[in-house]
């Protein structure tokens, strides 16, 4: 059954798991990558920018999204990382303050919309 | 804007010396015909004489600052940090030098800049001009972190998980990041090198420790102690 579904003629069940397993660990990072590259270019670089400079970027803000999250899990009891802490945080640095409360209103704002839409329909 | 009449006296002799470079074509009380440009009724009792030099560089750094290649076009300046442009701030930096030249002269020959908020179909409608940024725009709106991967780092550095409003939460302020960053490590290159050079690892390493002792880095740090 699995030789109809894989287009490779020979791949075993063993290395289908294998496959999708390392998919799984990997993915979310490439497309964390995938992502810089496309702000590299949003922010204002060449369409296709050096890669030393996509990796400093990526060590940069996985470094800053770590200690983001340590700094802000201090901050509240039981360890963990609540909006409120991030709210204190960002209180002076008005450019995220603002973006994130522009954020989270536009999300409930589609979650309404959703509830809506799938209520009447 | 701070009181021209107070500092007219003083700036008379700059605009004076400002006026050479007037183009002998323009009339300096005449309105600008570009349809983008007028944006309210100009005031005929204002005076031709420019307004204070110091506020015209307050006007240019704000400018340089705000609308970094989004308004390429020239026209009346406005500053108001409308809720659309603060959603764009990490503008694309690429024509900045190109275009602020002719903005420039395009100052000094009008003799009030009205403050008026931008509204996003004028913005879009410049954006149309030069599709490159439009593109650019364009791009910038639809990047975002995947939330899967924010929520696995999150979890590495905390042990613990969150919930969905913290992850797009990070997710937004990481962008800014990003973009804060991209920004400066730009100026950094287009003062050294040409605008259309690559950005390279050293831009950024500078721009990072620019922003660190700005102390824009990390927003639950101690601030610096001014005294």
């Amino acid at each position: 059954m699995e030789e109809d579904k894989l287009p490779i003629a020979d791949a075993s069940l063993f290395e289908m798991e294998e496959e999708i397993g390392e998919e799984s660990k990997e993915d979310p990072m490439e497309k964390f990558r995938r992502e810089i590259r496309t702000m590299l270019y949003a922010f204002g670089d060449v369409k296709n920018p050096h890669e030393a400079t996509l990796d400093l970027i990526y060590s940069i803000v996985v470094e800053y999204i770590t200690n983001v999250a340590k700094i802000g899990q201090s901050l509240e009891p039981r360890n963990k990382l609540t909006l409120q802490a991030i709210h204190y945080m960002t209180q002076h640095d008005i450019r995220k303050f603002d973006r994130i409360r522009e954020l989270l209103t536009m999300n409930e704002e589609i979650k309404k919309a959703r509830k809506d839409f799938d209520t009447h329909i | 804007m701070n009181g021209p009449p107070a500092k007219k006296a003083k700036t008379n002799a700059f605009a004076a010396a400002l006026s050479l470079l007037d183009d002998p074509a323009d009339d300096p009380l005449a309105v600008s015909t570009d349809d983008e440009v007028t944006q309210g009724a100009e005031d005929d009792s204002i005076l031709p004489q420019l307004s204070p030099d110091i506020d015209i560089e307050e006007e240019r750094k704000e400018k340089h600052v705000i609308q970094d290649g989004e308004t390429p076009k020239k026209h009346k300046v406005t500053f108001d940090l409308s809720p659309e442009q603060q959603q764009d701030k990490p503008g694309p930096s690429l024509p900045k030098p190109k275009k602020k030249a002719p903005e420039r002269k395009e100052e000094r020959d009008e003799p009030v800049i009205e403050i008026k908020p931008l509204s996003e179909e004028e913005e879009l409608q410049r954006l149309k001009t030069f599709p490159e940024q439009l593109e650019r725009y364009e791009t910038m709106r639809r990047a975002s972190f995947p939330k899967s991967a924010i929520r696995r780092l999150i979890q590495q550095a905390t042990g613990n998980t969150c919930t969905q409003s913290v992850v797009i939460a990070v997710a937004g302020m990481a962008k800014v990041f990003v973009g804060e960053l991209i920004e400066e490590a730009l100026d950094i290159k287009d003062s050294e090198t040409s605008v259309d050079a690559p950005l390279l690892p050293r831009h950024l390493r500078l721009a990072h420790m620019k922003m660190e002792e700005e102390d824009r880095l990390y927003p639950a740090r101690p601030r610096k102690n001014p005294f």
